[in-house]
């Protein structure tokens, strides 16, 4: 049979049954194949991982172009699929100062997506970028209509946070025995 | 995650972009007068041409918006009316996709659902209004007219024997008839109105349907086209929006049902005739802050003097709505309404009387919401001026 994809060749190409017979655009497999690499949706379904692909903004970003600046209320996070991304600050001097160079798989700004608080960093394309963003709005209106899906993923989130609580008290531990045994060596 | 891959400063750099020189690099030169010793040069920087260029294309897309907007006036309150009534659907909507209802379906069930309330209402209400209308106008002819100021002269000449009414007679009888004239077209345009957009009723569910199965990719790919240094601010500001006017519309609608239901009862209990049209028409000029609640109660009160001449009911109709509004102000309002939109009095009559003299009594009732949704967009978009760096 003259079949195309599984679908009958005419239908494919007639516009009415190719539209409906048309399979996952790029743009959303690239978008889920995306969120699978990041330990947010790690326990995520294809069928749940679909309802956060209806939600994601997918974002170019030239080299140099800022994606947001410290201090404007912040919105969601960002997933970068392509490129780097520099997390910086500006000193005293108006100078700027990378903390952390990210590249594909790598997130940022999950903390926007609890509330509107200022951002606390700048984030900066460092190369032509492919970022998908996943915004507070969005994951508020995904509680109200499926609460188990946005549940879970606000668990996955609390754990991520966690961890990285654990790792800070872990730094500032070290940090003040290094500090207690420069105060001895004084 | 997250780790560091890089260290060490980068070097300094200025957030400000060196202009073009207009001496090192060859500028276009515009010569067309000829000028034996004088050479004059315009140099066009390429910056200032692009800002002109907007400039210009913006004026032509007002110039084009203003050209358009009267002659698609029909499409777009067919439009907004689809938009309201996707405010109003819409939690009924999620509250069924809570309940793991593909949304599709819910959509299907809310809109056949609301159509059938939607017939139910019109079956049992237009008749009963239409006929209130009628028997109402011919109660109002002007013979019918003169018995009843006649009786009602009387009246208050027995009341007050000290009043020379002889004098204003002429005056009241005049003002009176030109009122009621006033009132019953209004009354009858409102209605007709209503009637009139019957037709649309198919077109509008299905803007409903569309609006309220695939509203959010419809936003989701119109904020795609936001340039990447306005969209995370016209994404908070468009959701912000959506929230605070949903929430003031949906209480608005709560708000006037209450009270057209409690304005009903009331004059039903109070055996003024035609209760049904006035507590309706009470509840719909409740949307008007302030002045709503004496729009609602004066029709009412010519009613019932023209009908009985009765002092005493007419004070009983006052007391009725005072505790109505007592009611909605204690009980209703406070649960329901988001007093974020709240407009200053001064608005309110300013934007009423712009409403009425561009759209009579629908421009009337339209005129605060219609304000109230200018007066948050232009709130959120200031906010997000100030809140958010627009520039490099």
């Amino acid at each position: 049979m003259n079949r195309e994809n599984g679908v009958p060749r005419a239908a494919a190409k007639s516009p009415l049954w190719g539209n409906i017979f048309r399979r996952r655009s790029n743009t959303a497999e690239d978008i889920l194949s995306t969120l699978r690499q990041v330990p947010l949706f790690s326990n995520m379904t294809d069928g749940e991982l679909r309802e956060f692909e209806k939600l994601i903004h997918q974002r170019q970003f030239k080299a140099g172009e800022t994606i947001f600046w410290e201090g404007e209320p912040g919105v969601g996070m960002y997933i970068i699929q392509h490129g780097a991304v520099a997390i910086c600050k500006h000193n005293r001097n108006d100078v700027r100062e990378t903390l952390v160079l990210l590249h594909d798989g790598e997130f940022f700004g999950e903390l926007a997506l609890l509330d509107e608080s200022p951002r606390s960093a700048s984030a900066i394309a460092e190369q032509n970028s492919q970022i998908i963003g996943l915004f507070r709005p969005d994951l508020f209106g995904l509680l109200e209509r499926k609460p188990r899906l946005g549940n879970k993923f606000l668990f996955q989130l609390a754990l991520i946070i966690g961890e990285r609580l654990k790792q800070t008290n872990t730094e500032i531990q070290n940090l003040r025995a290094q500090l207690d045994r420069t105060d001895v060596v004084l | 995650m997250m780790s560091v891959k890089t260290a060490g400063k980068p070097p300094r750099e200025s957030r400000f972009r060196p202009l073009r020189s207009s001496l090192t690099a060859e500028p276009p030169v515009l010569t067309g007068l000829p000028a034996a010793d004088t050479k004059i040069v315009l140099v066009l920087d390429r910056k200032l041409l692009r800002r002109a260029a907007r400039g210009v294309l913006l004026l032509a897309v007002l110039a084009a918006l203003v050209w358009l907007l009267p002659r698609i006036t029909p499409v777009l309150s067919m439009l907004a009316t689809a938009l309201l009534l996707t405010t109003v659907l819409d939690p009924l909507v999620t509250f069924l996709e809570n309940r793991d209802i593909p949304r599709a379906t819910a959509v299907t069930f809310v809109l056949v659902l609301s159509l059938l309330v939607g017939l139910i209402l019109i079956r049992l209400l237009v008749p009963v209004i239409s006929q209130e209308v009628q028997s109402l106008s011919t109660a109002m002819d002007a013979s019918a007219l003169d018995q009843i100021i006649a009786r009602l002269r009387g009246e208050l000449a027995e009341k007050i024997p000290l009043l020379r009414l002889e004098a204003v007679d002429q005056k009241i009888t005049a003002q009176l008839q030109s009122l009621v004239a006033g009132f019953m077209q209004n009354a009858f345009d409102f209605m007709l109105g209503l009637l009139s957009a019957a037709p649309n009723a198919v077109l509008i569910a299905f803007m409903v349907f569309f609006l309220l199965k695939d509203g959010r990719p419809l936003k989701k790919a119109l904020i795609a086209g936001v340039p990447n240094r306005y969209f995370e601010m016209a994404l908070l500001i468009t959701h912000k929006m959506t929230e605070q006017l949903s929430r003031y519309l949906q209480g608005q609608l709560i708000v006037a049902a209450a009270v057209a239901g409690l304005s009903v009862l009331a004059l039903y209990l109070l055996h003024v005739p035609y209760f049904f049209f006035i507590g309706v028409l009470a509840g719909l000029a409740n949307v008007i802050p302030y002045f709503g609640p004496i729009v609602g109660a004066v029709p009412a009160i010519i009613i019932a003097l023209v009908h009985t001449g009765s002092l005493n009911l007419v004070l009983a109709i006052v007391i009725a709505f005072a505790a109505i509004q007592l009611i909605e102000n204690i009980f209703i309002s406070p649960y329901v309404t988001a007093r974020s939109v709240e407009l200053h009095p001064l608005a309110i009559i300013v934007v009423i009387l712009i409403g009425g003299s561009l759209l009579g009594m629908w421009g009337m009732l339209l005129a605060v919401p219609v304000a109230s949704i200018i007066k948050v967009t232009a709130e959120l978009v200031l906010w997000g001026v100030k809140n958010y760096r627009l520039s490099d």
